[in-house]
């Protein structure tokens, strides 16, 4: 069996100097089984531009996470958006990029720039059938990708990027593909990508861009596993099992707990050693054992990454902190996927009266944890044991 | 050579295991006994109520204070070596 695909999504822009409002659209919303990335260029600029924009990416992501056609996507975009006064037209542009978990690609564009596609260090452009809708030439492709593609939509003003300024005919398709084939590689971020294509353009365009610029990027890679086990089972009689199992799902291995660690070394018949040197004021030092990918101290740890997690902004912010923590919150938030196993035994010390609240609040956190990675789009199961 | 472990699981650590090993780390140096005594830390050692908890090779001791494992050093490591 092929290993599961992640589709990993970023999108930037940025208006038309002296513009509020972008009057490019870009939506990304997950399907059953895969992403759907939608672009449309609103025809002008400011509000009339972002209010067709809008329309069309809104319209088309709902219609198509319904499954419904292109043809009725295409109808209900014409029939509904709103005609421009001054131009006597209802225009808008669109990228419609299903991509599935199994690798299958599926593109129409209209009107927008081709969209650009990333595989083994070269960039090309996917093999179209032109199809008419209505009074629309649409472009379409199919294509099966696999863990290390990419695809990059932008609108025409990444294109145009300079011209008439620093280059005569704007930035241009080829030389973007060139350029973009310096930018991707394994450990860079759809999202990064998609921030320098259009800082670059903003700076071809000498910071007074001359038209609204957007990038949508789909990194297709491996998904990535993370199982996350942090507590005793209630029943002492379920360590073993709980153990086992914890042991054999797939991905990054990250124990929380002193006690938990002990269950896990038990049955992997290995020893958890500290690493002192990770301790901080705050937080515990880690541990290591063999078999395991992280081992940290259990509730102020695990607090500590809560607070991590609810305080950055981009996992930049966590490069070259060695503390549980923040190791802990980096592990989550690379994962993909994550399995946590919640133990609730109790341990008799933490119920002192004189030990601040926290020290129960475990559980809570752990909660707060897995619904906080849902919201970033994650899938998270969380057993209670 | 003697090994201290101190325990840094979540009781011993709120009951200022990180001190305990901060003291340690110190004492160690200003008595030039980095060659002969090893500090170590270990997860949970189950006597959580105790705590925090600390092992002199293999004899447990309990520690509330710094002032606590100041004669710990003092008895333990200073007066047999």
């Amino acid at each position: 069996m092929s290993q599961p695909l992640y589709i990993e999504s970023g999108g930037a822009s940025v208006c038309k100097h002296g513009e509020i409002l972008c009057g490019d659209s870009l939506s990304v919303a997950p399907i059953g089984d895969g992403k759907l990335m939608v672009l449309s260029d609103g025809l002008g600029s400011g509000v009339k531009a972002n209010i067709l924009a809008t329309l069309t990416t809104k319209i088309a992501t709902r219609l198509l996470e319904r499954g419904l056609p292109l043809e009725e996507v295409v109808e209900t975009l014409t029939d509904t958006l709103p005609e421009c006064k001054v131009r006597k037209i209802a225009y808008s542009t669109f990228t419609l990029l299903k991509v599935k978990e199994d690798g299958r690609v599926y593109l129409a564009e209209f009107d927008n720039p081709p969209t650009f596609y990333f595989k083994r260090g070269y960039v090309s452009k996917l093999n179209y059938r032109d199809r008419t809708i209505g009074s629309r030439k649409i472009r379409e492709a199919h294509v099966h990708a696999e863990a290390g593609d990419w695809l990059v939509t932008v609108s025409d003003g990444e294109i145009h990027a300079g011209i008439g300024g620093l280059l005569n005919l704007g930035w241009d398709w080829e030389k973007i593909a060139k350029f973009l084939e310096t930018q991707v590689y394994e450990d860079v971020s759809a999202q990064k990508v998609a921030q320098v294509l259009v800082d670059q353009a903003k700076q071809l365009y000498e910071d007074r861009p001359g038209d609204d610029t957007t990038v949508g990027v789909l990194k297709i890679r491996l998904k990535r596993f993370g199982a996350f086990m942090i507590g005793p089972p209630v029943r002492r009689d379920d360590d073993e099992e709980v153990a086992k199992r914890f042991l054999s799902l797939p991905g990054r291995k990250i124990v929380s707990g002193g006690t938990t660690a002990g269950i896990l070394a038990k049955v992997l018949g290995k020893d958890v050693t500290v690493d002192l040197s990770t301790m901080t004021n705050k937080i515990p030092p880690t541990g290591k054992m063999e078999g395991l990918d992280l081992v940290t101290e259990g509730v102020h740890t695990v607090n500590h990454s809560l607070e991590i997690l609810r305080k950055i902004k981009d996992i930049d912010e966590l490069s070259g902190l060695r503390d549980g923590a923040s190791l802990l919150a980096r592990e989550f938030l690379v994962s993909d996927c994550i399995n946590i196993f919640l133990g609730q035994a109790i341990n008799p010390a933490h119920l002192n009266p004189n030990l601040p609240q926290e020290m129960g609040f475990k559980s809570r956190s752990v909660k707060s944890i897995a619904s906080m990675l849902r919201s970033m789009g994650k899938e998270v199961h969380l057993e209670i044991h | 050579m003697h090994v201290i472990t101190v325990c840094v699981g979540s009781a011993c650590h709120l009951k200022g295991s990180h001190e305990i090993i901060n003291y340690f780390k110190d004492a160690i140096k200003d008595a030039g006994l980095e060659n002969k005594v090893e500090l170590k830390g270990t997860f949970c050692m189950d006597q959580c109520t105790d705590g925090a908890n600390l092992l002199i090779d293999e004899t447990l001791f309990h520690a509330t204070s710094v002032d606590d494992v100041r004669a710990i050093f003092q008895t333990e490591i200073l007066e047999k070596i």
